[in-house]
């Protein structure tokens, strides 16, 4: 479970995929992903939309297009979850689909980007990007204003948030379209981080790919590659042994530990609150050291192989995991209580963000967001993997979705994950050896498989495709904050300028700077740039 | 009693070791105990398979001819695996896929030096 071979794939025409997607959604009402696979040899792209219940089942559609005529119905109007996806693969396979709402926008590749290279395509070669990237400049931003006339107001303002601000971590962009200090409307701009992994990964061995796909996030890095290992088990029919499954069941939610308490660090830090944002981090450190104990790094774990793990951990290093996680207990269950008793805290993030359980679910929200709003969907307990079909937990759910029920669904995740790395340690075997006798896997058969996992965002998915050869044919991989950003930038709407870092926080991405503003006029009819001299004359003239 | 409370917490503080640990340790190049360490050839055990540079993640080894043995008449070229220690990402998988153990992963090295030659 967590993973599975794709057998039985329904395939259906392109021109039809609208009728069959609404059809399968009555029933498996989650769009987990859109994938497409580029087949240089039948000169055709497959695109695989993978649905989901909540669970834990699986559907996977299917539907073949030619490559000289990409282009396709885009299934945005019944699962508007659908619209990034589908557009990530437009600007990765140059596939067009009719009707996707960010149709002629970019959305993950630069502006600068050529618009007939499509990088993911199999004949297109990684030297060759190199080369287009290299030759790229970057010109002036551009911002789309589509369809300016959706707005009511006389006219809107246009604020950049990104992609770089010192209050944050990452960049990332989003338009705000503003009335008054109002936001009428959020266009995210997203990929100022892209690597093009997925291409890398096509050119380097499995064996070296689990490396790499460790290094996508530097927070849940060990469940990725977690992830990744699941989906090539299942094509090598391999299993680790039970002392492995414990002891990455162990890391992972070591890991969803730390990641938890860093976002409600950052919290504290977004919202005015640094002492608790230093509180909240300095706990933080007993985690990170006993991830150093068990696995030898703090940050990429590279702990995991195909078939088990790469090092075994004594009993001696389990007792002190004990030992510690019941300190951590303790100091965590006393600091939170201080900290939520606080009412200005509490003020600020209670009621901002309101969203309800379908609109999060038509949105494909997952993880803490869509559990916030009480829908128990927690890849752990509906598609168990690891070890976690033996351990005794509840899933966390809240009361309706705004900051502070996503909050406190990450505040009680903690202690759940406190209670299952205890049971971990009391019924894991001791006597086993669990790292596999070579780590080498050498050629895998032809084939597909799938993976889900619970990250610490939310349900973390890969696609794995092998044909016969050491390098995997495609790797596809859908991040948890991608499904989340729609439901991030639809939360912001009707809420004020100074709710923006409390509500983008609430994901887990980064918002940034307003270096100028681009002001439209409806009545003209015409977009101009002001930048911040100009702004700040305009506004002692206004004064 | 809250009043004792926070007297306990201050008294907790003035006394208690600061949570932040020295950066000097870290700028000596020690390895953390529980580290995988650094790869470091044993030349005497080494077969020149090149096992390690096929499986490197990052691309940091690099087989080097370092002379020439007779094998049945033949001269062949002898290579030892070369090791890139700033792409080296300290994973330790060489040191696990050599047939041979003619990889040591070493903690008590100090490589963390930019400008040296290493």
């Amino acid at each position: 479970m967590g993973r599975s071979r794709i057998e039985d794939k329904a395939y259906t025409e392109p021109h039809s995929i609208v009728e069959v997607a609404s059809k399968t959604l009555s029933s498996y009402p989650h769009l987990v992903s859109v994938t497409a696979v580029h087949d240089e040899k039948e000169k055709s792209i497959e695109l695989i939309y993978t649905f989901s219940d909540f669970r834990g089942a699986l559907k996977n559609i299917s539907t073949r297009i030619p490559e000289d005529k990409k282009t396709l119905p885009s299934i945005a109007s019944v699962a508007p979850a659908a619209s990034i996806y589908e557009q990530e693969v437009s600007e990765l396979f140059g596939v067009a689909f009719d009707g996707n709402p960010f149709t002629g926008k970019r959305v993950l590749l630069p502006d600068c980007f050529p618009n007939d290279v499509h990088p993911l395509l199999r004949n297109v070669k990684q030297e060759d990007l190199e080369k287009v990237v290299a030759g790229c400049m970057l010109g002036e931003p551009q911002i789309y204003v589509t369809g300016s006339s959706r707005y009511s107001a006389e006219s809107v303002i246009l604020l950049p948030f990104g992609p770089y601000h010192p209050a944050l971590k990452e960049p990332e962009r989003f338009i705000l379209v503003l009335e008054g200090e109002t936001i009428v409307d959020v266009i995210p701009k997203i990929g100022h981080v892209h690597r093009g992994i997925e291409k890398i990964a096509e050119g380097r061995t499995f064996l070296q790919d689990l490396f790499l796909v460790e290094r996508i996030c530097g927070i849940c890095s060990f469940i990725h590659s977690w992830t990744f290992t699941l989906a090539v088990e299942e094509l090598l029919n391999v299993k680790p042994s039970k002392k492995a499954e414990y002891l990455r069941t162990m890391i992972a939610e070591l890991e969803r530990i730390h990641s938890h308490v860093l976002w409600i660090g950052l919290l504290g830090y977004w919202t005015g609150f640094e002492s608790m944002f230093m509180w909240i981090w300095r706990l933080r450190e007993k985690i990170m050291s006993l991830l150093d104990l068990l696995t030898g790094n703090r940050v990429h774990k590279s702990f995991i192989a195909f078939g088990g793990v790469r090092r075994d951990v004594t009993d001696e290093k389990l007792n002190t995991v004990a030992k510690t996680i019941a300190e951590f207990e303790k100091d965590y269950k006393k600091l939170i209580d201080e900290i939520m008793s606080y009412e200005p805290l509490v003020e600020r993030i209670k009621g901002i963000g309101m969203y309800n359980a379908e609109h999060a679910i038509r949105l494909g929200a997952v993880g803490p967001m869509i559990r916030a709003t009480g829908i128990p969907y927690d890849i752990r307990k509906v598609e168990p993997y690891g070890a976690y079909d033996e351990i005794d937990f509840n899933v966390v759910t809240g009361k309706g979705g705004d900051v502070f029920n996503v909050t406190m669904v990450r505040i009680k995740e903690v202690l759940e994950s406190i209670n299952i790395i205890r049971q971990c340690i009391e019924k894991m075997p001791r006597n086993e050896n669990p790292v596999p006798k070579t780590l080498v896997i050498g050629v895998v058969k032809e084939g597909e498989a799938v993976a889900r996992t619970e990250a610490p965002r939310g349900e973390l998915f890969y696609y794995v495709k092998a044909a016969n050869s050491r390098n995997p044919h495609r790797v596809k991989i859908r991040t948890p904050t991608l499904a989340n950003i729609l439901l991030a930038a639809d939360m912001l709407k009707g809420y004020t300028l100074s709710d923006v870092p409390v509500i983008i926080t609430s994901i887990d991405p980064c918002f940034s700077c307003m270096d100028r503003a681009l002001v439209v006029d409806k009545n003209h009819n015409s977009v101009f740039f002001v930048d911040f001299n100009k702004l700040r004359k305009e506004n002692k003239r206004i004064r | 009693m809250t009043r004792l409370t926070m007297l306990k917490e201050v008294l907790k503080s003035l006394f208690s070791k600061p949570s932040t640990e020295p950066l000097a340790e870290v700028e000596k190049g020690v390895f953390s105990p529980y580290s995988r360490g650094c790869p470091v050839l044993i030349p005497e055990k080494c077969t020149g398979c090149s096992l390690c540079a096929m499986n490197c993640p990052s691309n940091a080894i690099t087989m080097k001819i370092v002379g020439e043995k007779n094998v049945g008449g033949k001269t062949l070229p002898v290579r030892r695996p070369e090791f890139n220690y700033f792409k080296c990402i300290y994973c330790g998988l060489c040191a696990q896929v050599c047939q041979f153990n003619a990889i040591e992963m070493r903690r008590d090295l100090v490589i963390l030096r930019p400008r040296s030659k290493c």
